[in-house]
C-alpha cells in the first residue's frame, strides 16, 4: 500500500502530462487496492479459525 | 467570516457525536450498552485532552508554523509546528486560531468515536482510551494538517500544478481516518464469540433500533454544524453559503437512507432498519466532501450511491472478509467517505480541466490508503502489545457491562440466550 502511494507521488514529481499522471495514479490506486486485499486476506483466515 | 455564526455551527457538532454514540450502542448487544456509551465518553474525553496538549500543535492552521521538506526547490509542508499545549491561541491575533482549535476538539472526537462501533461488545475501555490518544495525538493531526492546516495536499497547485485536494466537511480528515481506525481495530481484536461458526456468519442483531434511528436524526443536525463550520474556517464560505450546506446535508442523508431502504427491500424483501440507518449516515458522510459546493441534484446522486454501496460493503465485510463490525462503522465512514471524495473529483466545480480536480482527489485518496491506513494499523498493532485490546473469553460472553463496569445498562431486563439466530 505504501508502494502505491510512492508511485502516485513519483508520477506527480516526474511526469508533466495530465494523461500520464492519471495513468500512473490509477495504477498506484490499483497497487494499493491489491495491498489492501492482501492484508484483509491475511486477517481473514485467523479470524475464521479463531471463531 | 462571522464569528458568531461560526461558533454556533461548531456548537452543533456534539450532536453528531451524540447521534453516532446512540447508533453504535443501539447496534451492539444489550449486555454491553452502558460500556459502549462510557467508551464513547472516555474516547471523546481522551481525544479532546490529547489533541489540545499535543495534536493541535501538529495539526496547525493555514499560515501557521510548520515543518517542511524541500524537493526540487519546493517546500512540501508535512507537519504543523505550533507550540504544544495550545499556547499558540494566546499569541494569535483574532479569533481564527481559537475557532480552528474549538472545531477540531469536536471533530477529533467524532473520528475517535467511529472505531467504538467496530469494537462493540469486546473492546476494553482502557484500550479505547489508548487508541483514542493515538488517533488524537498524531494520526488525525497529520492528515488534518495536510488538508485543513495548509499542508502539501492543500498546496498541490503551487507544488505540482494541480488544484488543491478538497474536503470541505471532513469526509477524509474525519470520517475516512476514523473508518480506517475502525477497520484496524476490527482486525486487531477479531470477531465476537459466536459470530462465526464453521465458517458461517451468525446474525447478532442490535438491541435497540429505536435509539439507532433517533441517533440518525440527531446526527444530521450535528453534521450540518460540522460541514458549515469547516466550510467557513478552511474554505472561506460566507454565512449565505451555509444555506446550501444545510440543504445538501439533508438531501444526501435522505438519498442515502432511501437507497438503503430500496436496496434492502429488493434484496431481502423487507427494508432493514439498521442498514437504512447506516445508509442515512453514509449519505451524510459522502455528502460532506463537497458540502455546499455541489448542486442539489449531484448531492442526491452521491447520497443514493453511498446508501446503496454501504449495504453491499457491510455484507462483503461480514460474510466475505470475516470482519465483525457491529456498528457498520467501516463501510459507513471509510467506504462512503472515499466515495464522497472521489465524487467531488467527478462532479465538483472546477475552473480548469476536469482531469485536474479528479487527479487531486485521487492523490488524496491514495494518501489515505497508502499512508494513513498503514500508519493507523501499525499504531494499533503496537498499542495492542502494550495494552491488550480484547476482553478475555469470559468477558466476551458475560458482556462488557458486567465485566468492566460491574453493572448492566438495563438491570431490570431479563437476559435471554436465544439472541443468536442462524442465517
Amino acid at each position: 500500500m505504501v508502494s502505491g502511494w510512492v508511485i502516485a507521488m513519483a508520477s506527480l514529481l516526474l511526469l508533466e502530462g495530465a494523461g500520464q499522471r492519471m495513468t500512473f495514479v490509477i495504477t498506484a490506486l490499483l497497487v494499493e487496492a491489491l495491498g489492501l486485499c492482501l492484508v484483509a486476506y491475511s486477517y481473514r483466515s485467523p479470524q475464521k479459525e479463531h471463531a | 467570516m462571522s464569528l458568531i455564526v461560526c461558533l454556533l455551527c461548531i456548537l452543533l457538532v456534539p450532536l453528531a457525536t451524540a447521534g453516532l454514540a446512540l447508533i453504535q450502542q443501539g447496534l451492539g448487544r444489550s449486555r454491553s450498552a452502558a460500556h459502549a456509551m462510557l467508551a464513547t465518553l472516555c474516547g471523546l474525553s481522551v481525544a479532546a485532552l490529547v489533541f489540545v496538549l499535543v495534536g493541535a500543535s501538529w495539526a496547525g492552521f493555514a499560515g501557521g508554523m510548520s515543518h517542511g521538506v524541500v524537493v526540487h526547490h519546493l517546500r512540501w509542508d508535512w507537519l504543523g509546528a505550533e507550540p504544544f499545549f495550545a499556547h499558540g491561541i494566546r499569541t494569535a491575533s483574532g479569533p481564527y486560531v481559537s475557532l480552528v482549535l474549538c472545531l477540531q476538539i469536536f471533530t477529533v472526537g467524532v473520528a475517535a468515536l467511529v472505531p467504538v462501533g467496530a469494537g462493540n461488545d469486546r473492546w476494553r475501555l482502557v484500550a479505547v482510551c489508548a487508541s483514542s490518544a493515538l488517533l488524537a495525538g498524531f494520526l488525525y493531526p497529520l492528515f488534518s494538517h495536510w488538508v485543513w492546516g495548509g499542508g502539501w495536499l492543500a498546496q498541490l497547485d503551487a507544488l505540482v500544478g494541480l488544484p488543491a485536494f478538497i474536503d470541505t466537511g471532513g469526509a477524509g480528515v474525519v470520517q475516512v481516518v476514523g473508518g480506517f481506525s475502525a477497520l484496524s481495530v476490527a482486525w486487531v481484536i477479531g470477531p465476537r464469540q459466536g459470530k462465526y461458526t464453521q465458517g458461517m456468519a451468525t446474525a447478532i442483531p442490535g438491541h435497540n433500533i429505536v435509539l439507532v434511528l433517533f441517533g440518525c436524526l440527531l446526527a444530521v443536525v450535528g453534521w450540518i454544524g460540522l460541514d458549515s463550520a469547516a466550510s467557513m474556517l478552511f474554505y472561506g464560505a460566507v454565512p449565505e453559503q451555509l444555506i446550501m450546506v444545510a440543504i445538501n446535508a439533508m438531501l444526501s442523508a435522505a438519498a442515502g437512507c432511501l437507497a438503503a431502504v430500496v436496496t434492502t427491500q429488493l434484496r431481502y424483501r423487507k427494508p432493514d432498519a439498521s442498514l437504512s440507518a447506516n445508509g442515512w449516515i453514509a449519505g451524510l458522510v459522502a455528502g460532506s466532501a463537497g458540502c455546499g459546493l455541489l448542486s442539489p441534484g449531484k448531492t442526491i446522486f452521491i447520497g443514493l450511491v453511498a446508501g446503496g454501496l454501504v449495504t453491499f460493503l457491510v455484507e462483503a465485510l461480514e460474510l466475505k472478509l470475516f470482519v465483525d463490525d457491529p456498528g457498520g462503522s467501516i463501510a459507513v465512514h471509510a467506504g462512503a467517505g472515499l466515495w464522497g471524495l472521489l465524487a467531488f473529483g467527478l462532479f465538483g466545480p472546477t475552473a480548469g480541466p476536469r482531469s485536474g480536480i479528479l487527479l487531486s482527489q485521487l492523490i488524496g485518496i491514495a494518501t489515505l490508503l497508502g499512508v494513513m491506513l498503514p500508519l493507523i494499523h501499525i499504531g494499533n498493532v503496537l498499542l495492542n502489545k502494550l495494552v491488550r485490546y480484547r476482553v478475555d473469553a469470559d468477558g466476551d460472553w458475560q458482556g462488557m457491562d458486567i465485566r468492566e463496569l460491574g453493572a448492566g445498562a438495563y438491570p431490570e431486563f431479563v437476559m435471554h440466550a436465544d439472541e443468536f439466530v442462524p442465517r
